[in-house]
């Protein structure tokens, strides 16, 4: 029987899971309650520890790092076994990779809520916990190449397409984190960024958009090749579109850091290159999207039934839309109008709740099915979750988008005299109704959240008793 | 594996993992394909239009002429020609004419009014409120209740240079006991609602001779002449109960208990330079080579026509 196959690692996995599940919970309820001190600012009760600054960032931490990156960290270690028929390669170092990375991301996390911090948006941590993460990763690498290279070839000659992309992930976050956190630590807790000035800015962006690319992307889009077809029982579409969507996007990213800086005092044409290899890599998403899309055919009926398809479909709906908005925002014009403004926000959500989370979500169903070797518990709760999240979702990106394109037209207006119409506070005052809208958003994907840490841990609680009988024997 | 594929039919590559994930053979879609080598060819012409490539020094200009900063002062340098087409001869005057030869025309008056709502409302508003309406701790500025004058040339030199309001804890020598001061916060009280001669408030008001308040408050409460002292026959309060913080010694409830905390704390009074704790603070910064003089003479008919303007 596969799913009790006693020759793969899960004891590591299955406390990542749970972690994971709990991490979800925490880092989107940590953003709802960022979220409603936009719109509530007393919420923040004078505490400094709790001010919107902070817990901001706290929130991006929590829930990119801790969430996505232990969400990528058991999937990945979970799958590379599974397509290489081959045990984890070195468990005790998978164990110390966990420990490195879960304790110098929370120990970063809480570094921050007490105002360390390296003023690096998305590698924030000082650098004693940068040191950590960075080891942890190079363990996950290590672990993830090896159960690679150890398998059995002649069982296994080919190398599945998900594992190419977490590879992409490993490798690229490796030299990348390891470029932009280059500093001079003073103290234990204080460092000083070898960079300055435009330098600072573009290497600060080529890590910036390469976490969102190969991070939320490349990692996320393994996950999706892997669980996808195992979830749907179908075959992926198409061999080729994969290998060829693959190398584009791992050629386009890298260039794209200077769409995040358009109009400022970077050099004119790198704000052109990332524009326009911006708008290129439109095609090379939607390969994704498709592929896994197309993957459905002729089993679309399934999604009426399988409330876990449902999260893994509605989730490469979310990453087709938000690669296309990207790359929109990319282009000058636009981006003189959505850039500083709330749009950004809602970009950066209907990838990140509507894809990363989304997909996650999915993957963990499937997983924990598995590895526990049972249903789950209720499988109605699925499908609750799967329209708290999605409701939540559109609620959030709807009302972003709203004001975040009413902010950019209401910064730009003149009135009759060409004299700007509005003053920046009436702008910040009209954004009030979105901003509870956006809270709102919140409250539902968290209730989702934990209605999915319930069911995980019913399913848990109880596996050993609703085991299948045919499993057990 | 291929030889044990159990799915030959279905055109798959032959590859098979985990038991049961394969791969199709289909090609990508056609319109994909097209749309993918479009885009490297939308590449080609945005790079010769738009300056894009690196080169061993500077980079390519593209036939555009395009640059960032270029189409900013373009687009400034248009609004700025318009304005001045539409309103030249009335900036000129703002900036040449006295304050008092403006407001008698009215019609430069009521346009200096106009363009200053973006200057009073990112400047401003932070602290005297939306519309001139006043925050705790800091003066309405849409009444006719002026701390240093509402004449226009007042209001100009508040903007200008700048107030600091000064008033001396306990009375001018400082040795108000508590209860007196219990006594001339009765007495200010019944001043506000028009009541400084009742009999019951007697004590009080011998208080206010003996702190020496009239020096800047006037014999009557009323300063004879603007000196930065409020007015204190109205029920316009500035310092209003607002527990912001700055007072550990004593809590706010009642507009009362905010004028004891005036009288027994003082305003921006400071030792060793340092605020003591409880005294009001608040100045109000000059603005004079922060913004343009035209802009102040501005925003000093805008705040002179907020309602309350002598
Ligand atoms: C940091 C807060 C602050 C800002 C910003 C500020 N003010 Fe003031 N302003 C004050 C305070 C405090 C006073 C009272 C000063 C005093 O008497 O102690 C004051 C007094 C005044 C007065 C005199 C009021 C009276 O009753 O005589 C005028 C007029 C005035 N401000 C106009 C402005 C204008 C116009 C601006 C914008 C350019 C402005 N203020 C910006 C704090 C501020
Ligand atoms: C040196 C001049 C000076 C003296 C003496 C003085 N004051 Fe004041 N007083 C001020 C100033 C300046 C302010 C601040 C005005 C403002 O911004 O409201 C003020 C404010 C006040 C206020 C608050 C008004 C409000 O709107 O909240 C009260 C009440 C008051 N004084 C009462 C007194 C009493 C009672 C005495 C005598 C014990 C006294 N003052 C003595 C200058 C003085
Ligand atoms: C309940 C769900 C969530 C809520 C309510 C929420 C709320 C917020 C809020 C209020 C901000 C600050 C926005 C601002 O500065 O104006 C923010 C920023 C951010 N959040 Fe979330 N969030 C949620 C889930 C997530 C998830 C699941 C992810 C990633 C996987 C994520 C990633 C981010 C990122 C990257 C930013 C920074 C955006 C930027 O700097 O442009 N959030 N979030
Ligand atoms: C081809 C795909 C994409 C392109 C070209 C793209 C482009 C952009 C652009 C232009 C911005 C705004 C920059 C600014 O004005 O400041 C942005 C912000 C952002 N995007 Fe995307 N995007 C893409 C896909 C995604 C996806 C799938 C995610 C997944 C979560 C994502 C996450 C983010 C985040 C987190 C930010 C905010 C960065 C910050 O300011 O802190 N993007 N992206």
């Amino acid at each position: 029987m596969n799913a009790a196959n006693p020759q793969y690692e899960y004891g590591l996995l299955k406390f990542g899971t749970i972690l994971t599940v709990i991490l979800l919970v925490a880092g989107t309820a940590i953003g709802t309650y960022a979220a409603a001190q936009l719109a509530w600012p007393f919420l923040n009760f004078d505490i400094a520890e709790i001010t919107f600054g902070r817990l901001r960032v706290v929130h991006t931490n929590t829930i990119i790092l801790g969430f996505g990156g232990l969400a990528l960290f058991v999937t990945s270690l979970y799958s590379v076994q599974r397509t290489n028929s081959n045990r984890l390669w070195c468990v005790p170092c998978a164990w110390l990779s966990a420990l490195f990375l879960i304790v110098s991301i929370v120990g970063g996390i809480i570094g921050i809520a007490f105002g360390l911090t390296q003023a690096r948006e998305y590698h924030e941590m000082e650098w004693i916990f940068d040191l950590g993460v960075a080891i942890g990763w190079v363990l996950w690498t290590m672990v993830f190449v090896m159960t690679i290279a150890t398998r059995d070839k002649e069982k296994v000659p080919h190398v599945y397409v998900s594992n190419w992309f977490y590879l992409a992930l490993l490798i690229a976050v490796t030299y990348l984190f390891l470029v932009n956190g280059l500093s001079i630590p003073v103290t234990w807790y204080k460092s000083y960024s070898l960079y300055s000035g435009v330098q600072d800015a573009m290497i600060q962006w080529w890590w910036g958009h390469n976490a969102v690319g190969f991070f939320l992307t490349a990692g996320f889009l393994g996950m999706m090749y892997y669980f996808v077809p195992k979830q749907a029982r179908r075959p992926v579409y198409s061999y080729r579109l994969s290998v060829v969507h693959f190398w584009a996007l791992i050629f386009g990213y890298v260039w794209l850091g200077a769409h995040h800086l358009q109009y400022t005092a970077v050099p004119d044409w790198t704000g052109s290159l990332g524009a326009v290899i911006s708008l290129a890599m439109i095609i090379p998403s939607w390969g994704g999207a498709l592929n896994g899309m197309l993957t459905l055919s002729g089993a679309w009926d399934r999604l009426r039934t399988d409330y876990i398809l449902r999260f893994l479909i509605m989730a490469l709906a979310f990453y087709a839309m938000s690669t296309f908005e990207g790359p929109v925002m990319s282009s000058k014009t636009v981006n003189a109008l959505s850039h500083y403004t709330d749009w950004t926000i809602g970009h950066v959500h209907s990838g990140a709740l509507g894809w990363v989370a989304m997909v996650a979500i999915g993957s963990i169903y499937h997983m924990v099915m598995k590895m526990w070797n049972t249903e789950m518990y209720s499988m109605k709760l699925i499908n609750v979750h799967f329209w708290l999240a999605t409701l939540g979702t559109v609620l959030y990106i709807v009302a972003m988008w709203v004001s975040g394109i009413m902010q950019g037209l209401m910064w730009r207006a003149y009135d009759e005299y060409g004299v700007l119409a509005y003053t920046f506070a009436e702008s910040v005052a009209a954004m009030h109704p979105y901003y509870v809208m956006r809270f709102m958003g919140g409250v539902l994907f968290v209730a989702g959240a934990l209605v999915m840490l319930y069911n995980v841990a019913m399913t848990v609680a109880t596996a050993k008793s609703r085991q299948p009988a045919v499993a057990a024997a | 594996m291929a030889g044990h594929n159990p799915w030959p039919n279905e055109g798959n590559t032959g590859h098979i993992w985990d038991e049961d994930i394969r791969e199709l053979d289909n090609p990508p879609p056609l319109w994909w394909m097209l749309a993918f080598y479009a885009g490297f060819i939308m590449i080609i012409f945005y790079a010769i239009y738009y300056p894009t490539i690196p080169l061993a020094n500077g980079f390519t200009k593209g036939i555009a002429g395009w640059t960032a900063i270029k189409e900013y002062e373009e687009s400034y340098n248009e609004l700025k020609a318009w304005r001045k087409q539409k309103f030249a001869d009335k900036e000129e005057k703002l900036a040449s004419l006295p304050l008092a030869d403006i407001m008698k025309d009215t019609d430069l008056k009521l346009y200096a009014v106009a363009t200053s709502k973006m200057l009073y409302g990112d400047n401003c508003a932070a602290c005297h409120g939306a519309g001139g309406m006043g925050n705790p701790n800091f003066p309405v500025l849409a009444d006719d209740d002026w701390l240093w004058g509402g004449h226009i040339n007042q209001i100009h030199a508040s903007i200008a240079n700048g107030r600091v309001g000064n008033m001396p804890a306990r009375g001018m020598m400082g040795n108000l006991s508590d209860e007196e001061i219990e006594q001339v916060t009765d007495y200010v009280m019944a001043l506000s609602q028009g009541k400084g001669n009742d009999p019951a408030v007697a004590a009080g008001k011998a208080v206010y001779a003996k702190g020496m308040c009239l020096a800047c408050h006037g014999p009557n409460g009323k300063p004879l002449a603007p000196n930065g002292a409020a007015n204190l026959t109205d029920q316009i309060w500035r310092f209003v109960p607002f527990n912001d913080g700055t007072c550990k010694s004593m809590v706010e409830k009642t507009q009362r208990d905010a004028v004891l905390r005036t009288i027994k704390y003082g305003v921006n009074v400071k030792k060793n330079g340092d605020l003591i704790d409880c005294t009001r603070e608040g100045a109000m910064p000059a603005w004079k080579g922060r913004l343009s003089d035209k802009d102040i003479k501005r925003l000093a008919i805008y705040v002179h026509e907020l309602g309350g303007g002598q």
